[in-house]
């Protein structure tokens, strides 16, 4: 068997990050971006289509009393999840400011996260999907306790107070699916696989943790608590990391989950989840809108489009899933590209207030035009990464309620109007108190570029994205 | 009368009592400990009771042995206990000059 | 993708090669190379167009539908691949013609007007960004990539509306516009849903060629085509600037004239008219809606000529009237005349476009005055600017024999022998009018009377060259109808193009003499280009003037939105964020220390709750049994 496996593909992050733990700054961060490149390389050849996903499966017995098994796999659904999220830690990795204390425990935590996101896409088995689910608590917090601008204990201790408030209850669900003897042969077994077909009660009632835990994860109104201050005083690297990929974990979880394992419960509350969905969505675009603080509109944002997704994911309608699974990978990019650009400024001492903003557009002209292409496709600018996702979600709810369709539409324009102003306020006008001292230069460049020239390829061939994703909804569904 | 199990029953239920009012009411350790040698050998006084009148399973004695067995369960660990309390009481004393249970609160919550 | 190339590629290929050369190397390119470089790919495209034109004229086949990448597949069963393709035909070619034709001239023009900015090659890398989107928009080959375009020109628009970024009044234009765009790219989505869940394909020939013409035999036109030619008409009236969606296109001068020529008068405004004719086959079957077209669009015309009338900054003159005669041209698509509306969006791109350029040269000639109360006598100044001016006026007011004449003329015409058209055609006869009253205002109001510009910038060769090439274009264009017939006729296969020979008949006759007097009266009331009845600052002119109460009805609805966000963000946002969650915590906090009392560390307590717990199961248990 060749090292080209999912296998190593998963535990070279861990060992990354437990080697740069024990590594000098300057060393680990380096090692860091390295190890993130060789991973994204290797998820990206894995996933260019050379080798059929079906043979990539691995399943090892881990802890069989409770069902639990080392299955990893890659399918249409988690491809570009895995191929992103090395790629945005590695990125991110690159714009960790030097004035950071203790770097290199910095760099192996953001490791770690890459780790355990990875393994939380690869997972095939529910027992695993739930360890990387908590797992990667165990990095988030302390990347937010140890380094954030202010206030990092109590975001910390919020953002786990929110999260496990809803994974708990999702971990007795997961014990119940193990012991409640459902499966071939009555021995726990926690293989989605195994999960298949589940009676339409037990569906119904278990549904309801996993869909907290998710919901909260994402997060949908009136659950999102924890994320403003989270994306407000976290070191903008890990608001990178965490918008990008961590976010997605939710929406995945709601696909993976909720469509293979409870289909018949994601029917039944397809209402609720989708007036959640359709809420969260425009309640983030208003307070996108009124925010006066530089992140606190991008996480709003990021609320409002993370409701879009999870719209199109109940939809249940192939369009509607596939644009959702490809909107997650439009939306890691644009939001993660935003804020690895916070990064990259913040390095400079960029402050949050808004009103403090003014015409950088003259002084950093190379970083002001990236950052446009990154606003832009956030917004939904046909042509860049959301557009086509965005318009194959709207499809499939076009499909069941126009209505609905209609009122996401209002989404859009409240986007536009929200990332323009955000955009303009920083940007254009009379210049403001803060003046960058430099534009970015040569590394800093190319960390910004790739996002947006992955979200232009996106925008202007999706099919090249889309082609595994609908062959996995068209399976699934 | 000696040949009904009530009568060593009530015995039993009484000295439990007795225990239990003087476990609730005592202020000094020592007494308090008594009290709990009270209750535990009223306990002791039933096992033996049941085991004495139960005709199943007879055993060389006429009842089942489990009820004696356990009686010297219970003694071990009254001895054990006392041991141990006395010892704990010791290093109160010590440490605060008095053993009364009522000035020791500092646990709660 | 070999055997799919075509020369039409490059037309894309080329502006998009030009904006990344001059957007990456501008600074070494520096001004005069920039300038080159984007003149150069725009021009070469015009070359590409013009061959393709004179292939399909000479009989040559010219490939259709040039397929270059799958960009998506509809999960409709069967899966309907949506290609990333060109639809390359006579009404493509028409407009790629003027895109790329004005366009190049456009640039030619900028490389002098705009050579003392100090960000040349940014504004260089838009306006070719522009032109690859605008051809995109024009030669895609279905409805979902045609966004791509709409929206590119959107965001080209924004970028060049707000071009100069210091000032927040072009920033405030830039995002108006952007926005009202948005609202427009809702409305094709919308027609793109509809058009995936009913037909399960968005291609135009498989629409036009098998799904649309089965309908028609039906002659039943169900709710969705309702829906889709619905969602087309918002996307082409916040495209076009038609009421209600027009608030955006004043606004727009804020941008670089050059800008306002391209973009807001010639090519991009246009794409709403190209977007109905192309979809004309819906307009067909559902004949409710195109007669709204056809009198929203005269409304829209008259609206604008009103406006037109009382305004006294002289791009905003020009502004209104663009929107007016975007108003004829929804008109003519209205009435099924969607020859006509090609041929007067042609004839308009050439001589607004020079009108446009022509009031650059003043403003820039005035050092940067653009109110006409404050210019005057330029006539005797620069003549030349002032005869090309004169031309473009003539051609906009519809004199006899200029392109506009020609144009203008065809849609009267047509509005006049369409069913229940006189309404139409007796509202566009009066707006024409108007039109030639307000253009002769403008051009008596800038030329005329004494001079109030001293030592004026005196424009050099480019400028002055492409605006004359313009002005021959103005002048000569309307002879080219027949032709123009028989060229555009296989893209509306059912429709006869509706230009009659017009001189002749006895309303063309009535127009003429009513445009010459109109002009007269004008002359007679601004002639002497000091006096201004109409620039006053009372309050009903000041209300017309300003829109006529739109714009303070769209910032109550942006005001209340905005509010909306505050309070959402600060208010129930923080109930969420901190008031509840805190709440919360602090009950669970008074929760454990009620809870806490219980525990007096007493152990006579604890002795006594044991008990009677024990003693209350005990009971509990003996009842439950039955027993005791």
């Amino acid at each position: 068997m060749s090292v080209f496996n999912l296998d190593t593909l998963l535990l070279l992050p861990f060992a990354a990050a437990l080697a740069m733990a024990f590594m000098n700054d300057r060393g680990a961060r380096t090692f860091g971006v390295v190890f993130t490149f060789v991973q994204t390389v290797l998820a990206g050849y894995l996933a260019s289509g050379n080798i059929p996903l079906e043979t990539l499966a691995v399943k090892r017995l881990w802890i069989p009393q409770m069902g639990l098994s080392w299955s990893l796999g890659l399918d249409g659904a988690n491809l570009w999840l895995v191929a992103l999220t090395p790629l945005l830690t590695g990125l991110a990795l690159l714009t960790v400011s030097e004035r950071t204390e203790r770097i290199a425990f910095y760099s192996a935590n953001l490791m770690l996260l890459n780790a355990m996101l990875s393994g939380l896409f690869l997972a095939q088995n529910l027992g695993l999907f739930y360890v990387f689910f908590e797992g990667m608590l165990i990095p988030g917090a302390l990347l937010v306790a140890g380094w954030s601008v202010k206030n990092g204990r109590e975001t910390a201790v919020r953002f786990l107070l929110f999260t496990l408030v809803g994974s708990l209850p999702m971990l007795l669900g997961v014990l119940v699916l193990a012991f409640a003897g459902w499966g071939t042969d009555g021995t726990p077994n926690l293989d989605f696989t195994n999960l298949v077909g589940l009676p339409r009660a037990t569906q119904l009632f278990l549904f309801i943790p996993f869909a907290l835990a998710f919901l909260v994860k994402m997060p949908v109104f009136p659950l999102h608590g924890w994320l403003p201050p989270l994306y407000r005083n976290a070191p903008a690297s890990t608001v990178a990391v965490v918008a990008a990929m961590m976010s997605k974990a939710g929406a995945y979880g709601l696909l993976k989950v909720g469509l293979t394992v409870f289909p018949l419960a994601m029917v039944e509350y397809l209402n609720i989840l989708g007036t959640l969905a359709v809420i969260s969505l425009l309640y983030g675009a208003y307070a996108a809108l009124g925010s006066d603080s530089l992140r606190e509109v991008l996480a709003f944002s990021s609320l409002s489009h993370m409701a879009m997704i999870a719209l199109g994911i109940v939809t249940l309608t192939e369009a509607g899933t596939a644009g959702s699974v490809l909107q997650m990978a439009g939306h890691a990019l644009a939001t993660g590209g935003l804020f690895l650009a916070v990064a990259l400024m913040e390095k400079r001492g960029m402050p949050d207030e808004l009103r403090r903003f003014g015409g950088m557009a003259n002084l950093t002209p190379k970083f002001t035009v990236l950052v446009l292409f990154l606003v832009l496709a956030s917004l939904g600018q046909p042509g860049l990464g959301s557009f086509p996702g965005e318009l194959l979600i709207l499809t499939g709810v076009y499909d069941g309620y126009p209505v609905i369709a209609v009122l996401a539409c209002l989404g859009i324009i409240l986007a536009a109007a929200y990332m323009l102003r955000w955009y303009q306020t920083i940007f254009t006008g009379d210049l403001g108190t803060f003046r960058p001292p430099s534009d970015l230069r040569g590394r800093e460049l190319a960390v910004l570029l790739v996002p947006v020239a992955l979200s232009l390829v996106m925008g202007l061939a999706p099919s090249i994205f889309l082609q595994p994703i609908q062959a996995w909804v068209a399976g699934v569904l | 009368m000696a040949n009904s199990p009530e009568f060593f029953l009530i015995i039993s239920a009484l000295v439990f009592s007795l225990g239990l009012v003087g476990m609730a009411v005592r202020r000094n350790p020592l007494v308090m400990f008594m009290s709990i040698e009270l209750m535990l050998n009223a306990s002791n006084l039933a096992f033996v009771t049941f085991s004495r009148f139960t005709t199943k399973f007879q055993g060389f004695h006429g009842g089942p042995s489990d009820g004696p067995v356990f009686t010297f369960v219970v003694m071990t660990i009254a001895a054990a206990e006392a041991v141990v309390g006395l010892g704990i009481i010791i290093t109160i004393f010590r440490n605060k000059h008095t053993v009364d249970v009522d000035s020791m609160a500092t646990l709660k919550g | 993708m070999t055997e799919n190339f075509d020369p039409m590629v490059l037309t894309l290929l080329l502006p998009i090669l030009g904006a990344l050369v001059v957007g990456v190397a501008g600074r070494q390119l520096g001004k005069t190379g920039s300038a080159f470089v984007a003149s150069a790919a725009v021009g070469c495209s015009f070359l590409i167009v013009l061959s393709t034109v004179i292939r399909k004229l000479t009989g040559n086949p010219v490939p259709e539908n040039i397929k270059l990448w799958d960009w998506a597949a509809l999960p409709t069963t069967p899966p309907t691949t949506i290609s990333f393709g060109l639809y390359v035909d006579s009404l493509s070619l028409t407009l790629m013609s003027v895109i790329t034709g004005v366009g190049f001239l456009i640039h030619w023009f900028s490389s002098e007007y705009m050579e003392h900015d100090p960000d040349v090659p940014r504004f260089f890398t838009l306006l070719n960004i522009f032109i690859a989107a605008m051809t995109f928009l024009v030669l895609a080959d279905n409805y979902a990539t045609l966004i791509i375009g709409w929206g590119g020109v959107g965001f080209a628009s924004f970028g060049l509306i707000g071009f100069w970024r210091e000032k927040p009044s072009a920033a405030a234009a830039s995002k108006k516009a952007f926005v009202m765009n948005v609202i427009g790219d809702i409305g094709l989505m919308v027609a793109v849903f509809a058009l995936v869940k009913y037909a399960g394909t968005v291609d135009y020939t498989t629409l036009f060629k098998e799904v649309l013409p089965g309908l028609t035999n039906n002659g039943q036109a169900t709710g969705w085509l309702t829906v889709v030619t619905l969602g087309l008409m918002v996307g082409a009236y916040a495209k076009s600037a038609q009421l209600p969606l027009h608030t955006w296109l004043p606004d727009a001068m804020e941008g670089p004239t050059p800008v306002s020529a391209l973009i807001h008068a010639a090519t991009m405004v246009t794409a709403g008219v190209y977007l109905l004719v192309r979809s004309y086959m819906f307009l067909e079957l559902v004949p409710a809606l195109a007669t709204a077209i056809g009198y929203l669009g005269v409304v829209t015309a008259l609206f604008a000529a009103c406006c037109a009338m009382v305004q006294t900054d002289l791009k905003r003159v020009l502004a209104y009237s663009t929107m007016s005669q975007l108003g004829y041209m929804f008109l003519a698509v209205g009435v099924g005349a969607y020859g006509a509306a090609v041929f007067h969006l042609v004839t308009h791109a050439f001589f607004k476009a020079l009108l446009f350029l022509t009031a650059g040269i003043v403003i820039h000639a005035a050092h940067g005055e653009q109110d006409m109360r404050k210019l005057g006598g330029l006539g005797r100044q620069m003549p030349a600017t002032a005869v090309m001016f004169a031309v473009g006026s003539l051609a906009l007011a519809g004199f006899p024999l200029t392109a506009g004449f020609f144009s203008k003329e065809a849609i009267l015409h047509a509005a006049h022998h369409h069913p229940g058209g006189t309404p139409l055609f007796v509202i566009g006869a009066l707006v024409a009018v108007m039109t030639a009253f307000y253009t002769g205002r403008a051009f008596f109001l800038t030329f005329l009377g004494p001079s109030k510009i001293e030592h004026p910038h005196l424009p050099g060769a480019p400028t002055t060259a492409s605006c004359a090439v313009l002005m021959l274009l103005s002048l000569g264009a309307g002879s080219i109808h027949p032709d123009f017939q028989a060229f555009l006729d296989p893209s509306m296969t059912n429709h006869a193009f509706a230009i009659e020979p017009g001189a002749t008949s006895g309303a063309a006759i009535g127009l003429s003499v009513a445009v010459v007097v109109a002009i007269a009266i004008a002359f007679a009331m601004f002639g002497k280009g000091d006096r201004d009845p109409l620039g006053g600052e009372s309050p009903p002119l000041v209300g017309v003037r300003n829109g006529a109460g739109f714009d303070p009805f769209y910032a109550f609805f942006t005001r209340a939105f905005s509010a909306l966000g505050g309070l959402t963000a600060r208010g129930s946002d923080h109930f969420l964020q901190e008031t509840l969650p805190s709440f919360v915590g602090r009950s669970f906090g008074s929760l454990s220390l009620v809870l806490g009392q219980i525990h007096s560390g007493q152990v006579r307590h604890y002795l006594l709750v044991i008990t009677a717990c024990v003693t209350t199961l005990l009971i509990f248990s003996l009842v439950m049994r039955g027993g005791v």
